[in-house]
């Protein structure tokens, strides 16, 4: 089966008053898991349900695999969904459950049968056919929804919040079961999720998006290493944002001069075009990509906090003229500073991105 | 690398205005139709109709107004009006002093027997009102169970009937009634944290000090609910009046009955059922006031 | 802490006034039951012996029983159309959050509100004016506008609890309208829907105030039987009617939850 793309075109949405999404484009090639990924309230569930067909969008189309399909209801549009509480039907058992879309499509009892037997072979509950819902765990209960969903061979699989509901250690395994599984049947899936680490672990893309626009949409570690704004910076990740003066250093790379220490050059690097020269800046740069030197060039700081987080170490660095902490994370088992020392903090061009003049 | 766009490149075709898009909703709002075509054709046009009727007073030769100003300056219907209201807030009062200790039992200490509290509170809303005031008859009258007993244990030496005394009117409604008010006071009660009252005893309150103070104001709700439900109830009454009281005790929902039954004046119905019914609308409209107080809808 | 000590004697002071509220609330019904099995011509105390000649006269005192078909027709026919009307009603307008939605639930539910004397009344004159004469027709109008709250009421409160989530499966899983409902909908809501129909079936039986006004020689029920008979004569025979009308209701009401599983609603 060739994977289908999605596309939605200048979808716009209003609640009442608020405007819940701007016109928005998105284009979901076929085969990959695209990650909507925001706080609550961006607008990420209502894209997703636009495209499920469950709120109809002011403006704009929703093409599926080339079709359009903006009039079409909910039941009509060829897809697969996981709930976020899995909405298994409680008063019929796995089987029927799962057999539920090929009833609707009529297909008779014994091809059920056997299809039923398929899809909770690949879900790994083999046998499970006659179990009542309320008798699953929740790890099962999730794999149950999701051959429910793909019974039917969907041109495209929604996901919402589909881990929300798991706990820690049954989420981690579940992510990778999930995307293991979405890239081998290769079928196109958007996927809705406010948790960060879910969106990076398993999508080929990770759409950021705020207040009704997707604010930057890329790979995941593009996304991360090189955030647009201020808001995708602090969103994904933590990020130390610094405020200064676009300058250049002496073999005309870039650099900034840092509010808080103006007498130094610090190397940045811009994610698509470079400001002018001596435009104000705000430049973020990751907690692990800073380095602890000596250097008298660097960035003068003071340990306030060294804080152990099991695979990592977290340090708090006071830096004068600056009130929040800057945060250095340091990969090993040993600290290698304590509170009190004095030490100079240090990065690459790479690592120091100058973020968009665009909002927040 | 390169990092991606933000935005797709304009397809050439501007926004589409949905114009007449449908949302997709499961159940459209005109499956409501039968049912509030059915109600406005035989609750709402009957009442209408009642309610002109009782401004018939052109039919005997006076004002429209006549049989309002029969009820409300003739001092026998005024009276009558008067023992409506008394007996209505009597009960409601009564069902609420007597009723509030058994909610607060069936929630707070009952545990196990709660079950068989309710078992108790639902039964006799298996049983016809007849067959209750039938049983007040029989444990009342002067042949009655309450008349033996007493004439037994030689506390009278003459059987008493107080199946006619209008005080077994009284009894019979409370005793119909007074589920209504329990249920509803439990319902609100349940929600009432204990550890609130507890937290006003561990500041110093005494045990009847923290409940005045704690507890009934927050299920003020829950009486509220309770008495008005009572209130309408008690008011709409007739048959325990009918059966007990030995005829001394006459409300508007009797009076109604003994017009349609005996005089056949029934313009003159018409108009007491819609004193009845504006009582009850009164009522009604209280009643959802204070429930969108609570915020009951889902 | 004392708080052990002066709880229980708060529990027992209160244990023994519900103990005698208890007995306050079943006494008379037991009573009545009693009374149905004696053997005397009337009713005094002490029960001298027991019997059932009384059951024998409800069959032989026609009006009994036939009034108490009536009744049962009545409520079961009333029970039906008050679903048939009531539900699609109460699915409609559960989950809308519109104004209008929200006044025509409260004008379903009105009826139960309104002192039942006047609607009765008032039904009278007006069908008869719409029908020529009363009939089981009559009856069955007014008792239906009784039912329609009663099944509205506890199917809005069920519907409402559902999440909306398991329908929307449904129509993701290619289910069109129909099915939907089919499959997952009325499933869902079937014990509110059998709930309401116990309510409007338990005080149709019972009811009084309307079917009063509707009475005529075939179409009487059995609460209006009852009542005229009872002011003209006093013996055990209202105790035995009574008694089958009580397990009557009772049986409809176990029948019920037993194969719907009502009372695991709290509906109230």
């Amino acid at each position: 089966m060739t994977p289908s793309p999605v596309e939605l075109v200048q979808i716009s949405k209003r609640f009442g008053t608020a405007q819940a999404l701007s016109p928005l484009d998105l284009r979901v090639e076929g085969g990959e898991l695209l990650a909507l990924l925001g706080p609550s309230g961006c607008g990420k569930t209502t894209t997703l349900r636009i495209l499920a067909g469950f709120e109809t969008p002011d403006t704009g189309s929703v093409h599926i695999g080339g079709r359009e399909v903006t009039d079409l209801p909910p039941n009509r549009r060829g897809l697969g969904m996981v709930f976020q509480n899995y909405s298994l039907f409680p008063h019929m058992t796995v089987g029927e459950n799962i057999a539920f879309g090929l009833k609707m499509r009529r297909m008779n009892r014994s091809d059920q049968v056997a299809r039923v037997r398929e899809m909770l072979d690949l879900v790994r509950l083999a046998g499970y056919e006659d179990r009542h819902i309320h008798q699953l765990s929740g790890g099962q209960q999730q794999r149950i929804a999701l051959a429910r969903a793909l019974v039917t061979n969907p041109a495209v699989l929604l996901l919402d919040e589909p881990l929300g509901a798991l706990d820690k250690n049954l989420r981690e395994g579940m992510q990778f079961e999930l995307r293991a599984l979405q890239q081998r049947l290769g079928i196109t899936s958007l996927m809705v999720t406010h948790d960060q680490e879910e969106a990076v672990t398993m999508s080929d893309r990770v759409a950021v998006m705020s207040q009704g626009h997707i604010v930057q949409i890329g790979a995941p570690q593009d996304v991360y290493a090189r955030p647009l704004t201020r808001f995708v910076s602090e969103f994904l990740g933590t990020a130390n944002i610094f405020e200064g003066v676009l300058g250049a250093d002496s073999d005309g790379s870039p650099a900034v001069r840092l509010d808080i220490a103006p007498d130094r050059l610090l190397p940045a690097a811009p994610v698509r075009t470079l400001p002018r020269h001596g435009a104000k800046v705000a430049v973020a740069v990751r907690p692990e990509r800073i380095r602890l030197t000596h250097d008298r060039q660097a960035l003068a700081a003071q340990v306030s906090a060294v804080i152990f987080r099991g695979s990592h170490y977290a340090y708090e660095m006071a830096v004068r003229g600056r009130a929040e902490p800057v945060f250095v994370y340091h990969q090993d088992h040993t600290p290698v500073a304590q509170v009190g020392e004095n030490v100079g903090l240090s990065w690459d061009a790479e690592s120091a991105v100058i973020l968009s003049e665009a909002a927040a | 690398m390169m990092a991606s766009d933000s935005t797709l490149p304009a397809k050439g075709a501007a926004p589409r205005a949905a114009a007449r898009r449908k949302p997709y909703v499961l159940i459209r709002p005109v499956w409501a139709l039968p049912a509030v075509l059915f109600l406005a054709m035989f609750f709402v046009l009957p009442l209408v109709h009642n309610f002109l009727r009782g401004f018939g007073g052109e039919a005997v030769g006076q004002s429209p107004w006549f049989y309002y100003a029969k009820l409300f300056t003739d001092i026998y219907y005024l009276g009558i009006l008067g023992e409506t209201l008394r007996v209505s807030l009597v009960v409601t009062v009564a069902c609420l002093v007597l009723g509030y200790p058994v909610a607060y039992f069936m929630v707070r200490h009952a545990g196990k027997w709660n079950a068989l509290i309710l078992f108790c509170l639902i039964t006799p809303l298996l049983t016809s009102v007849i067959m209750r005031t039938f049983g007040w008859q029989v444990l009342l009258s002067r042949t009655g169970l309450l008349s033996q007993w007493l004439l037994s244990l030689g506390l009278i030496d003459r059987p008493v009937d107080l199946a006619r005394q209008p005080i077994a009117v009284y009894i019979g409604l409370v005793h119909v009634l007074i589920p209504f008010m329990v249920l509803s006071i439990a319902a609100v009660l349940r929600g009432i944290d204990e550890r609130l009252e507890e937290s006003a005893r561990a500041l110093g309150a005494t045990k009847l000090g923290a409940f005045l103070r704690i507890t009934l104001p927050l299920s003020l709700d829950g009486v509220a609910t309770g008495c008005i439900l009572v209130f309408v109830l008690t008011n709409g009454s007739f048959v325990t009046m009918l059966l007990l009281g030995g005829g001394r005790v006459v409300t508007l929902p009797l009076l109604i009955y003994q017009q349609f039954n005996l005089t056949q004046d029934t313009l003159f119905a018409s108009a007491m059922g819609n004193v009845l019914l504006v009582a009850a609308l009164i009522c009604l409209v209280l009643q959802v006031r204070f429930i969108r107080r609570k915020g009951v809808k889902a | 802490m004392s708080r052990g000590r002066r709880t229980s004697l708060e529990k027992s002071m209160l244990g023994i006034y519900v103990a005698l509220f208890v007995l306050f609330i079943m006494g008379p019904i037991v009573l009545v039951v009693v009374v149905s099995f004696t053997s005397a011509s009337f009713i005094a105390f002490p029960i001298e012996g027991y019997s059932l000649r009384w059951y024998h006269r409800i069959i032989e005192y026609r009006p009994f029983l036939d009034s108490l078909l009536v009744s049962m027709k009545l409520a079961a026919i009333s029970a039906m159309l008050g679903v048939l009307v009531g539900v699609p009603g109460a699915l409609a307008l559960a989950r809308s959050r519109s104004r209008l939605a929200s006044t025509l639930s409260t004008f379903l539910l009105a009826p139960i509100s309104i002192p039942a004397v006047v609607l009765g009344f008032s039904l009278l004159y007006y069908l008869s004016a719409l029908i020529q004469g009363v009939s089981f027709l009559s009856l069955v109008i007014a008792h239906t506008v009784l039912a329609i709250p009663y099944i509205t009421r506890t199917v809005l409160a069920v519907y409402r609890s559902m999440s909306p989530d398991l329908e929307e499966a449904a129509a993701v899983l290619g289910g069109n309208r129909w099915q939907v409902l089919r499959y997952v909908t009325l499933p869902q809501v079937k014990p509110g829907i059998f709930a309401g129909a116990v309510f409007a079936i338990l005080t149709s039986l019972d009811n009084l105030p309307i079917s009063f006004f509707f009475g005529t020689a075939t179409t009487n029920t059995l609460p209006v039987v009852m009542l005229s008979y009872m002011q003209n004569q006093f013996d055990p025979s209202i105790a035995a009617i009574s008694t089958v009308q009580m397990m009557i209701s009772v049986l409809v009401l176990l029948l019920v939850n037993r194969y719907y599983g009502i009372a695991k609603l709290n509906a109230a």
